[in-house]
């Protein structure tokens, strides 16, 4: 009896230990944030370290806001510039071994995760050793881990799907659109007449290739401005989305109206505009210098492609936004640009091709081309009504 | 019975229904099929007032005066239909 007793004390003694210890074992874990008090994903970002702060005492804050302090931004360059991170946006949050760029539901879980480890095991402080001037070239800094993120599309893991598929689907949706596909089927029609196959095949592929780099050019310029403007102007982001459900009101309109029309067709707009091409593609195709039907054609694909770009400005503009939102590397955005350009000049090579192959044009059925406007006008409608409410769901891969 | 089409080079849905028109000339062989281009007929485009949707069948009777007509793309059965119904019409 007194065995069970003392086996009875013994154990009660541990109750009374076990949380001191457990409040003793719980580390500082020193978090870093250099965020813009202009830049919505910094303050959804404060907010939720606030929250976590509540639940983890023993976690360290310290907030670097470098829109106003000149001394905060340099230190976040160089700081950047010793982890070697290139991605010159904000929040960059640093803690342990790890950083964030962006925000958004799965930076929120890795963060979490990461202060709950370091609450209990040891961490290296990167920021206090360059803080205090020490060589920090030894160490590598590895980018957060991000379990599963909730988006738009519901749960999913950001490495398999997300911008690539979203590329895919937005090309192939501008693509459809019939602005410039008058114009190609104008052209090989031109094309057939020519004896010379191989300058037939020259000219259908410059023109293809001229219209890809246009879009390229766009895009690209697109993209560095939205970078630029939208991590720092909160109103832009409002804006495009405006122009993003207009654009959407537009298609869906134009939807409707040839839903109500009941004849699907093609729409003869701008009598002088198309015969001015007319008669370009007529100039160039029957041009016996072969350089001058090059230029001719280049020309006429910059020229045709910023009318289309006009006509579905929508789509390319919001891909961009979604590629600026996203902080994607370089490198990333140039594979998903070029994703969005294959897919969205897909239904040209193939008419083309099968054209050039069988001397027979085959055209695509107008009646398709009124679900891409009703397509389009729908996703337009969910990212501008995104961009406007909550930017941070748009934000897919890291 | 005479049937007017009013095409143009670029227009895809011109393109899809051309196989369909062959077709139908190959039933129909004492139908008299003219075909017009949009931008360089621009004559006949204005008088039989095609308008902006392509591509536009006419049918016209023997004083060259409009039966009906039937815009943008159609169907086979859609086209079969039609001349059907005018052919049991004079009968």
């Amino acid at each position: 009896m007194k065995k069970i007793k003392y086996l009875f004390v013994f154990l009660l003694s541990f109750l009374f230990i076990l949380p001191n210890v457990s409040a003793e074992e719980k580390k500082q874990v020193n978090l870093y944030l250099f965020h813009s008090n202009t830049c919505s994903h910094c303050k959804a970002e404060i907010q939720f370290l606030n929250e976590l702060n509540t639940r983890y005492d023993n976690l360290n804050l310290i907030l670097y806001e470098i829109n106003d302090s000149k001394e905060n931004k340099n230190l976040m360059i160089d700081i950047k510039e010793k982890l070697k991170i290139d991605d010159p946006t904000t929040p960059f949050t640093v803690i342990g071994d790890y950083y964030y760029i962006g925000f958004n539901d799965g930076v929120k879980e890795g963060i979490e995760k990461l202060v709950d480890e370091y609450s209990t095991n040891e961490s290296y402080d990167v920021i206090a050793d360059i803080l205090n001037g020490k060589d920090v070239s030894h160490f590598k800094i590895k980018y957060g881990q991000i379990d599963k993120i909730s988006t738009i599309f519901g749960e999913i893991d950001p490495a398999k799907i997300s911008l690539p598929v979203l590329s895919i689907i937005l090309g192939t949706i501008d693509g459809f659109n019939p602005c410039a596909m008058w114009v190609l089927i104008f052209l090989i029609t031109m094309l057939f007449n020519m004896e010379n196959k191989k300058r037939k095949w020259a000219l259908g592929i410059t023109f293809l290739t001229a219209s890809a780099v246009v879009y390229l050019l766009f895009m690209f310029v697109w993209l560095e401005l939205a970078k630029e403007l939208l991590t720092t102007i909160t109103w832009l982001k409002i804006l495009i989305g405006i122009i993003a459900l207009v654009g959407a009101f537009i298609n869906i309109k134009s939807f409707i109206k040839s839903v109500k029309e009941k004849d699907s067709g093609c729409e003869v707009v701008d009598s002088s505009k198309r015969k001015k091409i007319i008669n370009k593609i007529k100039k160039f195709t029957s041009e016996k210098s072969f350089l001058l039907a090059m230029i001719g054609v280049i020309a006429l694909a910059f020229s045709v492609n910023a009318i289309e770009l006009a006509c579905s400005a929508g789509l390319p503009v919001l891909f961009t936004n979604v590629l600026a939102i996203n902080n994607v590397s370089f490198f990333e955005t140039c594979i998903y640009i070029f994703i969005y350009i294959f897919f969205f000049l897909i239904d040209d090579l193939i008419v083309f091709f099968v054209a050039m192959f069988t001397l027979n044009i085959k055209a695509i059925s107008t009646k398709y081309t009124k679900y891409s406007h009703l397509i389009g006008g729908i996703i337009m409608l969910l990212i501008g009504i995104l961009m406007i409410f909550k930017p941070e769901w748009l934000m897919f891969n890291f | 019975m005479k049937i007017l089409k009013f095409n143009a080079i670029w227009c895809s849905g011109c393109l899809v229904m051309k196989p369909i028109i062959n077709e139908i000339k190959k039933l129909y062989p004492d139908i008299q099929f003219i075909d017009y281009d949009y931008d360089i007929d621009e004559e006949m485009v204005n008088k039989w007032e095609v308008g902006t949707l392509i591509p536009v069948m006419i049918f016209v009777d023997e004083n060259d005066k409009e039966i009906t007509r039937l815009r943008g793309e159609k169907t086979k059965k859609e086209i079969i239909d039609t001349i059907e119904g005018i052919i049991n019409e004079k009968n």
